[in-house]
């Protein structure tokens, strides 16, 4: 194709554009035109694109990646195992994550393992969400539509375990997508310890 | 010799090899699960199917749909042939890579993935796993099957160091074979048939032999873990280094497994070496390294008992040197390790030598049992490095040490390691003496009763090299950085002598080497 | 969003891959409103910085309302990080053409008023024009590229002269000056917003409203959540991509597409890992700076202001 140019031409100036003041006055007429029209036109509200935050706020979108968190099994267990994906993926290296194995009278012991220490520095994080996508067990999301409280003290920023299970999604549930049942949920199929061997 | 052509490369072969044993020795990998370069064939994974084009083809009858005629047609397609177990035979032409084979790859990967459970995220083997090796490279495509898929066992344990999950074995049986063929028990076999079949204990036994952890270490998939390493790390973080196993005075070649972010070693694993330990090491060994980071000794101490108390580095060394100049040279005892590098040793000797000490010992451990398979009678590696070292001169043991403080002929003891005796009551003898050096790397017996201890690094820590029982030196390198302000104990013996007044004519590792071949020399 | 869609398109070649058509259609709109965002940051600056604070809070205004849309598409304001190897992170969301043809009006309406509101005023003509003078010979010799070697009167516009994507399918300009000066680089920047729109409004009628964004192999793109979830095929190719990355193919590639601020081109040798064996990043601004110092010698210092305004430096592409 053609390379199509447009030539962008010097305008001359005329004298009352050398003059300075007419065209002042005009451009000052222009934009307090705009203040009157904003603020008591009958289209006021949609021209000011500012909010009075934070006494008003503006919903996050749908696909907003707000602040992590860690989402339940049904019967309150970390969905999380552990497997560190989540920390290979994050370009900041901004998580931590402790492997362990359950206790011995726990259910799920020998089977899944789950994170004893789990620690995001959100600081650190630079909101990518490659975290999330990385996850092959929906455990952990950025579906909360917070952004980071304020704090003037660093260890704030430093979520552990508990408080990434504590917080919801927008939607208030805390409650995981992930359909797969492991050995030592009431729910798998197959056989375990209980059911014999 | 004879030659063969595969994917178009020329491969020459011993006669009696088969095709996947020749394409291996010339480094080319043809994709097999049940094939161990060290155990014998079982051909039961199939992944290896090859194409033979020329020479020795076979061909299969099938029914293929024709077009035109409407109806199904006998024809033949080629028949594909286990590469582990087909016989190399002179000038046949076979191809791993042809449309045939790929699709059979394809095909054997998909039946083993169809009941396959989806554990990668709590399965230690991700990231090392040959299904999801050969996944990536040979199939790539996602599950056509919709229903539940067959659950069996999971998490059954073992033995004290294996736990076993049927779902993610695919039978290769690699596990039965090593236990027969490299720790000569039969303790694993086989039950059941098709979907159901998993490997067994034998009945009342145990996996309980020597080497348990190479089943686990033959398993290409994650059905056998190690309770040790299990859940501990994630492998793809792991960076490897070369070591020698400290187990026994095999020196069994190693993998040193370990996680550069945080300087922690977490396995050991075979390296293999035909002429040492082929593909194996025994559980004691693989589980050595545990030792490198419990009760080590990070700051030199001076005092006994109660007024033990650390000191800074450079006044450690002045006190030893102080202590080591109020006693004679005749009365001072240099106990050599047989822990430590040739090096180390070697350095040691050459302080004796310098200060015209002649009373040599050689500090070992004991209480270990060999076998005719990999483990020797003597569970220190380097007491053949430790004896060269010290050139000729007749080494005396720790309990004759003993015997000589008691009557006197011993006021002083320089002495390397801290492994010398089961008991640290053992040595409490010494505690009589003012002057006791000891230069160690952990905490232990000479430590213990040392009126001077200083730290020096561990075996992953340094280069240096072990010559094994059948008189192989094997060198080593290091894989962390010491703990700060500890050197090896080569340095530090040099430094040592320095505070004494002497040198021992070596400013580096490379200097130190040359003495190495005298002394070897002078021991021959 | 120009910059991850620039190195997505590097390693695709290197891959020998081509995303879906819904998906090239995608990348141009949310590259061309990216656009559009960075020059009314730019001009918007340009024009505070000589004092005239009331254009640039009007054009940021319409910045947040682009931002808005991206934001609702890639779920951040400015780091989106959306654009994937083989696609993107996600599809466009339901609403995202009324969005954009929404937004269209607002744009032309801002860009009217910043003329009215600048062109004729004298302070700004006197800084801007004849102030900061690169001549195109300079422009060459200094590997200048984008707005910046267009306004010396270059027509040099890696979607004109290279095509990638869908970039030929589409009917625009590629304005230039005629001196080189701080006036040409931001009527250049003005002009290449209107020109942006009318890319966008040629690419939302084209664009498919269905089909797939992403290529279809596990090997380069991770599988659907719900496979993962399930199934064990899926799961190995998700932790292959995790684990070692993404294999390209041995070898080395050089891609380069049109960036907010010039040519941005990405050099990647290969040595057929998941991980780059060498990166090169050609960033549009780091000639464009070193060009800055023809344009500000002979001149006043109080210059350097809106000179360094119109050049658009981006620190974190000059830190090399
Ligand atoms: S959002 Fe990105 S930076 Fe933050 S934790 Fe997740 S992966 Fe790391
Ligand atoms: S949050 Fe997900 S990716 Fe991260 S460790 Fe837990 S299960 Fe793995
Ligand atoms: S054996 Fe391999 S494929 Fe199976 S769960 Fe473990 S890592 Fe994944
Ligand atoms: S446990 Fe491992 S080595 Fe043994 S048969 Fe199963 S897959 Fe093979
Ligand atoms: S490797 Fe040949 S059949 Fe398994």
């Amino acid at each position: 194709m053609a390379v199509e140019v447009k030539v962008i031409k010097k305008p001359g100036r005329t004298i009352a554009e050398q003059v300075y003041i007419p065209e002042i006055a005009k451009g000052l007429g222009f934009a307090m035109g705009r203040f009157f029209k904003n603020t008591f036109g009958p289209q006021a509200k949609k021209e000011i694109a500012t909010v009075k935050y934070p006494e008003e706020k503006v919903e996050y979108p749908e696909r907003f990646r707000g602040i992590h968190r860690l989402t339940q099994r049904t019967d309150g267990s970390p969905r999380c195992v552990a497997c560190l994906c989540c920390s290979t993926a994050c370009p900041a290296q901004c998580i931590y994550i402790e492997p362990a194995e359950y206790d011995p009278d726990d259910p799920r012991y020998g089977y899944e393992r789950y994170p004893s220490v789990f620690m995001i520095d959100e600081l650190r994080c630079i909101f990518c969400g490659y975290c999330v996508e990385a996850c092959p067990c929906d455990a952990i999301r950025m579906d909360t539509g917070m952004h980071m409280p304020p704090s003037t003290q660093r260890e704030h920023f430093l979520y552990d375990k508990e408080t990434l299970l504590s917080i919801p999604g927008r939607d208030g549930s805390y409650l995981t997508a992930n359909p797969r049942h492991e050995p030592g949920d009431p729910t798998h199929p197959g056989v375990d310890r209980e059911r014999g061997h | 010799m004879p030659k063969f052509t595969l994917d178009g490369r020329e491969i020459s072969f011993d006669p009696g090899e088969t095709v996947m044993e020749a394409a291996w020795r010339e480094g080319i990998e043809i994709p097999h699960y049940c094939w161990h370069p060290g155990l014998s064939v079982a051909a039961n994974c199939r992944m290896c199917l090859v194409h033979v084009e020329s020479g020795r083809q076979m061909e299969m009858p099938q029914l293929a749909f024709d077009e035109k005629k409407g109806e199904y047609v006998p024809t033949t397609k080629p028949k594909l042939q286990p590469a582990c177990q087909l016989a190399a035979a002179e000038d046949i032409v076979v191809s791993s890579t042809n449309d045939e084979v790929k699709t059979a790859q394809a095909s054997v990967q998909e039946f083993l993935l169809l009941n396959h459970p989806v554990d990668c995220p709590i399965c230690d083997q991700a990231g090392e796993c040959k299904l999801q090796d050969y996944y990536y490279e040979h199939q790539a495509t996602l599950k056509r099957k919709l229903t539940e898929p067959v659950h069996k066992p999971k998490g059954v344990r073992f033995g004290p160091t294996i736990i076993y999950d049927a779902e993610r074995c695919i039978m290769c049986t690699r596990c039965i074979r090593v236990c027969d063929e490299v720790a000569k028990d039969h303790v694993l076999d086989m039950r059941e048939r098709g979907n159901k079949n998993e490997i067994v204990l034998a009945p009342g036994r145990e996996l309980d032999h020597r080497y348990t952890l190479m089943t686990e270490h033959v398993c290409p998939v994650g059905a056998l873990t190690s309770q040790d390493f299990r859940f501990k790390a994630r492998v793809w973080f792991l960076k490897s280094g070369q070591g020698v196993c400290t187990g026994c005075a095999t020196g069994c070649n190693t993998h040193v497994d370990y996680d550069p972010r945080y300087g922690k070693v977490y396995r050991l694993r075979p390296r293999d070496n035909a002429d040492v330990n082929k593909y194996w090491m025994c559980d004691d060994g693989m589980m050595t390294y545990t030792r490198h980071d419990t009760d080590r000794l990070l700051m030199p101490t001076t005092g006994r008992g109660d007024e033990r108390m650390p000191v800074g580095e450079d006044e450690a060394l002045d006190l030893a040197a102080e202590k080591l100049k109020a006693v004679d040279a005749s009365k001072l005892a240099v106990v050599l390790s047989a822990q430590h590098t040739t090096e180390d040793n070697l350095a040691l000797a050459k302080l004796a030598a310098a200060l015209g000490a002649d009373q040599l010992y050689l500090a070992a451990l004991g209480g270990w049992e060999g076998d005719d398979i990999l483990r020797s009678d003597d569970n220190n590696p380097n007491r053949a490095g430790a004896t060269q070292a010290a050139g000729g001169v007749t080494l005396k043991s720790v309990d004759d040490l003993l015997a000589d403080a008691q009557s006197g002929a011993v006021q002083g003891v320089v002495a390397l390691g801290w492994a010398s005796a089961e008991q640290l009551e053992e040595l409490a003898p010494l505690t009589a003496l003012d002057g006791v050096v000891s230069l160690t790397s952990h905490v232990g017996a000479f430590p213990a009763v040392a009126s001077v201890a200083i730290p020096v690094a561990d075996i992953f820590e340094i280069d240096g090299s072990f010559v094994n029982d059948k008189s192989m030196p094997q060198a080593f390198r290091p894989v962390l950085a010491p703990p700060t302000g500890v050197d090896p104990a080569w340095k530090t013996i040099s430094a040592l002598a320095g505070k004494l007044g002497k040198d021992l004519g070596f400013q580096d590792l490379q200097s130190l080497r040359q003495g190495l071949s005298d002394a070897v020399e002078a021991a021959q | 969003m120009l910059n991850n869609v620039g190195w997505s398109l590097a390693v695709e070649k290197l891959l020998q891959i081509e995303v879906p058509e819904r998906c090239q259609y995608y990348r141009v709109i949310l590259g061309e409103l990216s656009r559009i965002a960075d020059h009314f940051t730019c001009n918007g600056a340009s024009a505070m910085e000589l004092g005239a604070f009331t254009p640039f809070l009007w054009l940021l205004k319409v910045r947040d309302w682009v931002w808005d849309i991206l934001e609702r598409e890639t779920g951040a304001r400015m780091t989106h990080s959306f654009g994937r190897i083989g696609g993107m992170a996600a599809p466009p969301t339901a609403s995202f053409k009324d969005d954009v043809r929404q937004l269209i009006p607002e744009v032309h309406k801002v860009v009217k008023e910043t003329e009215i509101m600048l062109l004729r005023n004298r302070i700004f003509l006197d800084r801007m024009q004849g102030v900061g003078v690169l001549t195109k010979e300079q422009a060459l010799s200094y590997g200048v590229t984008g707005p910046v070697a267009r306004s010396t009167g270059i027509p040099y516009d890696v979607r004109k002269d290279h095509p990638y994507m869908v970039y030929d399918r589409f009917d625009f300009d590629v304005p230039i000056g005629e001196d080189g000066d701080n006036w040409d680089r931001f009527m250049v920047r003005l002009e290449e917003i209107r020109q942006s729109v009318r890319i966008i409004e040629q690419a939302i009628e084209q664009m498919p409203d269905d089909g797939p964004i992403n290529v279809d192999d596990p090997r380069i793109v991770y599988p659907d959540k719900d496979e993962v979830y399930t199934t064990i095929e899926a799961t190995i190719a998700h932790f292959k991509l995790v684990m070692e990355g993404l294999r390209t193919p041995k070898g080395e590639v050089y891609s380069f597409t049109e960036g907010g601020n010039g040519e941005l081109g990405f050099h990647i040798v290969s040595d057929g890992s998941g991980t780059p064996y060498r990166v090169r990043v050609r960033p549009p601004c780091w000639y464009n700076l070193a060009a800055s110092r023809e344009m500000l010698l002979g001149g006043m210092i109080a210059d350097i202001i809106p000179t360094f305004g119109s050049v658009n430096m981006i620190g974190g592409e000059c830190d090399r």
